[in-house]
């Protein structure tokens, strides 16, 4: 299902190469043209049937949706080995404790965890950790 | 026995507080190569044992098989708690087909946005928790944890469908597989406190062929995180002569403070304190050094928090230890702990029963002399 293949495949901001290939690849057979431009875009580009005279090209509709999505970037690390993160786009700090994650070209799995619940102070539990703790 | 498979099948096991049947499944059949009875608790606990063997025979082993010892032979008896119910949601409500929801044991709202759930209706749906997105919401509310009454479950399907399949009061698990990281670390959702049950299990696998003159009573309980019911009756039931319980402890990361926490990968904690008999807490002490077992001392000044708790105080009093294998992020689905942590644990156990004597009961007698100046 392309659905799974697009929205499993790592793309973050700057860095869209996975979601390239995956693009490329679904839409390769069905295009006249595919072309990667500087900033990483894929534009491909089918050929309509209408006529065009010799002084007017044909018209042209541009479908665009964009193939990025948030994430984090290794900022540093502690003593221990944790790595310290930012944010790349917005994403929702609310929903990083706890969540799987992929760090670098290699893909090295990793988990996103916080303090946990027992060892909380009351007001605390109302917080969202900052991205930068 | 292979710890990662093993930690695999019980971490990704789906046993709420109270509904811990599937893992009480997967037990019977981990356990039964190992002991020589298995029962249930009325509470939902499975209760193994392995029977010590009598004194001629530790001596001689004889042709005799176990249908001829002598009906009257008692031999102490020690247990082993290691519980093995999770922490989930249960359905308080349904809004146009989004379920309202609440817990069921200490889960942490703040870990429940995004995560992937199995609602357990008619039958079992997979389900998001969601809320409203950032976007739409005032800034004050972005920067704050989602409030229980923002929360809902969504199973994508139709509100009538909802309706027909899930009922107010069904249960919802958390789903999440578990992770290998680097460094034989490896994450799930309910290491607290299946790392502990396979730790009992490799304990089991390690005697099975073992003399050991104490009868040894595996207990998976029920609904410690709840309360430590499964606990509380399975020790009556039992009613040992004495008791170690295991449970999870916190890990070194970062946000926790090293007074709080033990490092990864240095052994299982032995806690000290009120809640445990000081000569069975020397006694495992002893045993991991004898065997260079890695381990950290564990001050636990009052209530443990674990079976222990509710084990010490059963009946005339038992005494009572607890060893403790260190987990990161807890309750949190990413639960982490050191694989070897978890071996060393079961290896304590299982040397600590191999090498317990017929008589050991009377070395814990109390002092009654004072403290010498």
């Amino acid at each position: 299902m392309i659905l799974k293949a697009l929205s499993e495949a790592v793309g973050v901001s700057g860095d869209e190469r996975n979601v390239r290939a995956v693009v490329v690849d679904a839409i390769r057979e069905h295009v006249d043209e595919v072309k990667v431009d500087a900033m990483g875009n894929v534009l491909v580009s089918k050929q309509g049937s209408g006529r065009s005279n010799s002084e007017q090209r044909r018209l042209r509709v541009m479908l665009d949706a964009h193939m990025d999505e948030v994430g984090l970037m290794v900022a540093g690390h502690d003593s221990d080995g944790f790595l310290r993160v930012r944010a790349v786009g917005g994403i929702d700090a609310r929903l990083l404790p706890g969540t799987l994650l992929q760090v670098g070209s290699d893909h090295i799995p990793g988990v996103f965890g916080v303090k946990p619940v027992h060892l909380l102070k009351e007001t605390e539990e109302q917080k969202i950790s900052k991205i930068e703790d | 026995m292979e710890v990662i498979p093993l930690l695999k099948k019980l971490s990704e096991a789906d046993g709420i507080a109270g509904y811990e049947g599937n893992v009480r499944d997967l037990l019977r059949q981990a356990w039964q190569p190992f002991v020589d009875e298995i029962r249930e608790g009325k509470t939902g606990s499975l209760i193994a044992l392995k029977k010590g063997t009598p004194p001629d025979r530790s001596t001689q082993p004889s042709s005799r098989t176990k249908a001829d010892e002598p009906a009257d032979i008692s031999r102490p008896k020690l247990m082993l708690a290691a519980h093995i119910d999770e922490i989930g949601l249960m359905v308080t409500g349904i809004e146009n087909g989004f379920l309202r929801i609440t817990r069921v044991g200490g889960a942490d709202r703040r870990v429940l946005l995004g995560l992937e759930v199995v609602v357990h209706g008619q039958r079992d749906l997979p389900g998001i928790v969601a809320t409203r997105p950032p976007h739409v919401l005032p800034e004050a509310e972005r920067k704050k944890t989602v409030p229980w009454d923002k929360l809902f479950v969504d199973v994508g399907l139709p509100p009538q469908e909802v309706e027909r399949l899930v009922t107010v009061g069904d249960l919802i698990s958390i789903r999440r597989e578990m992770v290998e990281l680097k460094n034989q670390r490896v994450a799930g959702k309910a290491m607290d406190d299946r790392a502990c049950v396979a730790a009992v299990t490799l304990a089991l696998e390690q005697i099975a062929g073992v003399i050991h003159s104490w009868d040894v009573f595996a207990v998976a309980t029920a609904q410690e995180e709840t309360g430590l019911k499964g606990a509380t009756t399975a020790a009556y039931g039992v009613a040992p002569d004495m008791a170690i319980a295991l449970d999870v402890t916190f890990a070194k990361h970062p946000g926790v403070s090293d007074v709080d926490a033990f490092p990864l990968g240095e052994g299982p904690t032995i806690g000290i304190g009120p809640n445990f008999h000081p000569g069975l807490v020397s006694r495992l002490r002893e045993v991991a050094k004898a065997h260079e077992i890695p381990y950290h001392v564990e001050p636990v000044p009052g209530a443990s928090g674990t079976d222990a708790w509710a084990i010490q105080v059963t009946r005339e009093g038992v005494p009572t230890a607890l060893i403790s294998v260190p987990i990161r992020y807890m309750h949190q689905p990413v639960e982490t702990l050191a694989v070897q942590d978890v071996e060393r644990a079961g290896r304590l156990l299982a040397t600590f029963i191999a090498g317990l004597e017929a008589d050991f009961l009377q070395k814990l007698a109390w002092d009654t002399t004072a403290e010498s100046e």
